[in-house]
C-alpha cells in the first residue's frame, strides 16, 4: 500500500527560502506530498536534510515561502493555532533523546501530557498499546538508561505517534543501528503507514533503508531539491550527482569550510 | 460525536457516532464505565464511527478491563476496516470479542 496517486496533498512546501545569518541554506525549495506516502529525503552532510524537517515541523522561520500542513499555512499561524498543529504531528529526532529523568512509559506519555487531559488510567494504556506497537511491550517502567540503541529509537517512534499523528517526520531513525535493527525500524515504519495511513517522511542516508520504505525520495544537493521521484526513477537516474549518492560518495565530499569550523566549534 | 445507550434483551447497546478523537474520547469513556457499572453485559456499536484514535481505543480497553472485574460480557460490533487496522496494530484484535452485526452479538451469548 501506498500513498493513493490521486490522494490530497497534506504537505506542500512553496518557493522555500531561509537563511542562517547571511548564509542561503534552502534554495527555493518545492515539493508536495500525499496522504499516506512514504517521502525520504536524502543528500550529502550538510545538504540541508534536518534544515527542511525542522521547516515542515514548524520548529524554524524561513526568509520566505510558504509551508502547507494538512491545509494550513504554518508559517501564518499563531501560537494557538500551531500548539493544535502539534498534535497531529509526530516527530523522532536525529538521535532521538528520551529525557533521562523519566521512565519509558512517561517519556511516551509525556506529549499527552502537554497537549491533553486525558485520565492517566488512559494515557497509561495508550503508552502500554504503543510500546506493544513497536515491539516494547512491558518496557514502560524502565528508564532509559537501561534500553539498547535500537530500543530507544522505537521507544523515541512510540513517543512520536502517541497522538495518532497524521503526520510523522523522523531525522535519521535507524542512524548508528546494526543492519537487522533497522531493518527491523524499516518494517515498522511501513506498518504504520499501511495501519493508520500515516504520512511519513524520513531523512535517512542508508540506501537500503531508503529503497525499501520510499515511495519517492527527494535528493537535496546544496540546499536545492536535485531530484524527486520514485526509487526506481532515483536508481535509473543518469544524473552523475546522484549516481555518486547511490554509490554512497556523497558523505565523502570535501567538507564545507564553514560548517566544518561549527563543528569544531561544538554548534553543529 | 455523538452517542446513545438502550436496552436490547438484557443487553446494553451502547453506539457512538463520528469521530472519537483526542476531544471526544473522555467523553466515550464516561459513557462507556457508566454503562459497564450497571453490571450488565455491554455490546459497543462503533458501525457509524468514521474514525477512533488509541485514546478511544484505550478507553474500550480499559471499559472491556472493568466489565471482566464486574464479571459481564462485553463485546464490540462492526467495527469498521481502519479501525479494525489500529486495533490490529496493536494485537487488540486478538483481546476484544468483535461481532461482525448487532444481531450477532445479541444472539451469541459474549
Ligand atoms: N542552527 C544553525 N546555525 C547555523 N548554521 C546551521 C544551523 N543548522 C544547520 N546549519 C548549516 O546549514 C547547513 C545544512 O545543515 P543541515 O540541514 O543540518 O544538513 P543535513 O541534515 O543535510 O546534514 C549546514 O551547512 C549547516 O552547517
Ligand atoms: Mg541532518
Amino acid at each position: 500500500m501506498s500513498g493513493d496517486p490521486n490522494g490530497e496533498y497534506v504537505i506542500e512546501v512553496e518557493n522555500l527560502v531561509t537563511h542562517y545569518g547571511d548564509r542561503q541554506i534552502l534554495k527555493n525549495v518545492n515539493l508536495r506530498i500525499r496522504r499516506g506516502e512514504i517521502m525520504v529525503i536524502m543528500g550529502g552532510s550538510g545538504s540541508g536534510k534536518t534544515t527542511l524537517l525542522r521547516h515542515l515541523m514548524a520548529l524554524e522561520k524561513a526568509t520566505s515561502g510558504s509551508i502547507k500542513l494538512l491545509g494550513s499555512d504554518v508559517t501564518q499561524l499563531n501560537e494557538i493555532e500551531l500548539y493544535a498543529m502539534c498534535r497531529k504531528i509526530g516527530v523522532s529526532f536525529q538521535g532521538g533523546a528520551l529525557l533521562s529523568s523519566l521512565t519509558v512509559g512517561e517519556n511516551i506519555t509525556l506529549p499527552l501530557r502537554e497537549h491533553t487531559d486525558l485520565d492517566q488510567t488512559v494515557m497509561d494504556i495508550m503508552a502500554r498499546m504503543k510500546l506493544e506497537v513497536v515491539n516494547l511491550a512491558g518496557f514502560e517502567n524502565l528508564m532509559p538508561s537501561e534500553l539498547s540503541g535500537g530500543m530507544l529509537k522505537r521507544a523515541a517512534l512510540a513517543r512520536a505517534i502517541i497522538t495518532d499523528p497524521a503526520l510523522l517526520f523522523c531525522d535519521e531513525p535507524s542512524a548508528g543501528l546494526d543492519p537487522v535493527v533497522s531493518s527491523a525500524l524499516d518494517e515498522l515504519i511501513l506498518r504504520l503507514r499501511d495501519a493508520m495511513d500515516m504520512t511519513i517522511v524520513v531523512v535517512t542516508h542508508e540506501l537500503d533503508s531508503a529503497f525499501r520504505i520510499a515511495d519517492r525520495i527527494t535528493v537535496l544537493d546544496q540546499g536545492a531539491i536535485l531530484t524527486v521521484g520514485t526509487v526506481e526513477e532515483v536508481k535509473n537516474s543518469d544524473n552523475e550527482r546522484i549516481q555518486n549518492l547511490l554509490n554512497r560518495k556523497f558523505e565523502v565530499e570535501e567538507p564545507d569550510p564553514e560548517e566544518y569550523l561549527a563543528r569544531l566549534m561544538g554548534h553543529t | 460525536m455523538e452517542h446513545a445507550v438502550r436496552e436490547e434483551q438484557g443487553k446494553l447497546v451502547v453506539s457512538f457516532q463520528g469521530e472519537v478523537d483526542l476531544e471526544h474520547s473522555p467523553k466515550a469513556r464516561e459513557v462507556l464505565l457508566g454503562a459497564v457499572k450497571k453490571k450488565q453485559d455491554v455490546l459497543v456499536d462503533l458501525s457509524e464511527v468514521s474514525y477512533i484514535d488509541s485514546s478511544g481505543v484505550a478507553s474500550l480497553v480499559e471499559a472491556f478491563q472493568s466489565s471482566k472485574k464486574a464479571g459481564s460480557s462485553f463485546g464490540l460490533v462492526s467495527v469498521n476496516p481502519a479501525a479494525l487496522r489500529v486495533l490490529e496494530l496493536a494485537r487488540l484484535d486478538r483481546v476484544f470479542t468483535i461481532h461482525s452485526t448487532l444481531a450477532e452479538g445479541l444472539g451469541g451469548g459474549s
